[in-house]
């Protein structure tokens, strides 16, 4: 069972061209490829640490500049809302004043009107009062006929123009 | 019943050159090693697929046994301790194989690889300490351990040897038993435990076995 011969020789061949054999195949390669890809991970990580730090640089210079953008848009904002409601202040009171114009205008006429409304109706009154007046001086006439003439001018003013006075 | 190496003929007829099935079983183990590797690695690629994952792991796994004791020297006693890894853990394996003789169940492999280790061991220490230096460290702390340690270092490649021959040996005759006794029943789980997981835990042992021996003569 226990029987040291050649086969000792043979099975270190064995092992020695295994070995050799492993490292040019398994062993080599396989190092290789993790060195290789400690390497790329390495540069990688490298690149991204520079691309974000490039990228935290851009991100605070547009930071800023959208503060800024952001400011400039209110000012422009607050000025439009300045100046409009300046204009609507000035229009207002532009309203106001015309309105004020025309209702004085307005009030003028209404006053002229009823003056002259007034005088034509004085008038009136003075000629049917001129007119009754030439009809009892013209007819001399007892204090009898005088009634019944002042009766027939009434009865006459009743029937002619009461109409249009009322 | 005749347990261990058969010899199956003799290279060119002569008697100091017998082959045995183990060694037949050997190169076959070589053979398949050798396949298995070369599919594993063929077409490697950054990002790894799934064979390529299965080599890199092997590797990473074994490298991973060796750097914690002999720190920085991983890459470098990989292949060795690696092949010692792989061409025992399958010499194991392959004894599932029914009619297959295991490689290690023949202690001119044992031994063989032992003696290589031992071999290895001398070297890295007085590569380490000087060839003198290495020398002397055999008679320290006192001179008087001079001998008891040099018989300690020499029986170093026995224990080694005999263990895992022992192991296999041992394992592969009683399966012989246990077949003959119950040849349907037990012996498949018993199979499979024997050269499965003794197998596979023994390769480990001795490689590790192996690294530690390397790391006693350096340190």
């Amino acid at each position: 069972m226990v029987n040291i011969n050649t086969t000792m020789i043979w099975q270190l061949i064995n092992f020695f061209v295994l070995l050799f054999l492993l490292k040019k195949f398994l062993y080599s390669p396989v190092k290789n490829m993790l060195e290789q890809r400690a390497a790329q991970i390495n540069g990688d990580l490298d690149a991204a640490e520079a691309e974000k730090e490039k990228v935290e640089e851009l991100k605070a210079e547009y930071e800023q500049k959208l503060r800024n953008a952001r400011n400039e848009a209110q000012k422009i904002v607050d000025n439009a809302e300045t100046r409009a409601n300046k204009k609507a202040k000035d229009i207002i009171s532009e309203a106001e004043t015309k309105a004020e114009n025309i209702k004085e205008k307005k009030l003028a006429e209404i006053e002229q009107a009823k003056k002259e409304a007034v005088s034509e109706l004085r008038d009136s009154i003075a000629d049917y009062t001129i007119l009754a007046t030439n009809k009892l001086i013209q007819e001399q006439l007892d204090k009898e006929k005088h009634q019944v003439m002042i009766n027939q001018f009434i009865d006459g003013l009743d029937k002619e123009k009461l109409g249009e006075l009322q | 019943m005749n347990p261990g190496p058969q010899i199956v003929f003799y290279l060119f007829g002569k008697d100091y050159l017998p082959i045995t099935d183990t060694l037949m079983v050997g190169w076959l183990t070589v053979v398949i090693i050798l396949i298995l590797a070369k599919y594993l690695t063929s077409k490697m690629s950054i990002r790894p697929n799934g064979k390529q994952n299965v080599a890199e792991f092997i590797v990473e796994l074994i490298h991973g046994q060796i750097e914690p004791m002999l720190p920085n020297e991983g890459w470098r006693f990989l292949p060795f301790i690696a092949t010692i890894f792989i061409y025992i853990g399958f010499s194991n394996l392959i004894s599932l194989i029914p009619g297959l003789a295991s490689p290690t169940g023949d202690l001119n492999t044992t031994l063989g690889l032992a003696l290589t280790v031992f071999l290895v061991v001398q070297y890295e220490g007085m590569r380490e300490y000087g060839v003198w230096g290495y020398i002397k460290s055999f008679a320290e702390p006192v001179i008087f351990l001079l001998p008891i340690n040099v018989i300690g270092e020499l029986a170093k490649p026995i224990s080694h040897s005999f263990r895992l021959f022992g192991n296999v040996v041992g394992g592969g005759i009683i399966i012989t038993l246990v077949y003959q006794a119950a040849p349907a029943l037990i012996p498949v789980p018993l199979h499979a435990w024997f050269g499965f997981f003794v197998g596979l835990i023994q390769a480990l042992i001795f490689g590790m076995i192996a690294i530690a021996y390397i790391s006693v003569a350096k340190s």
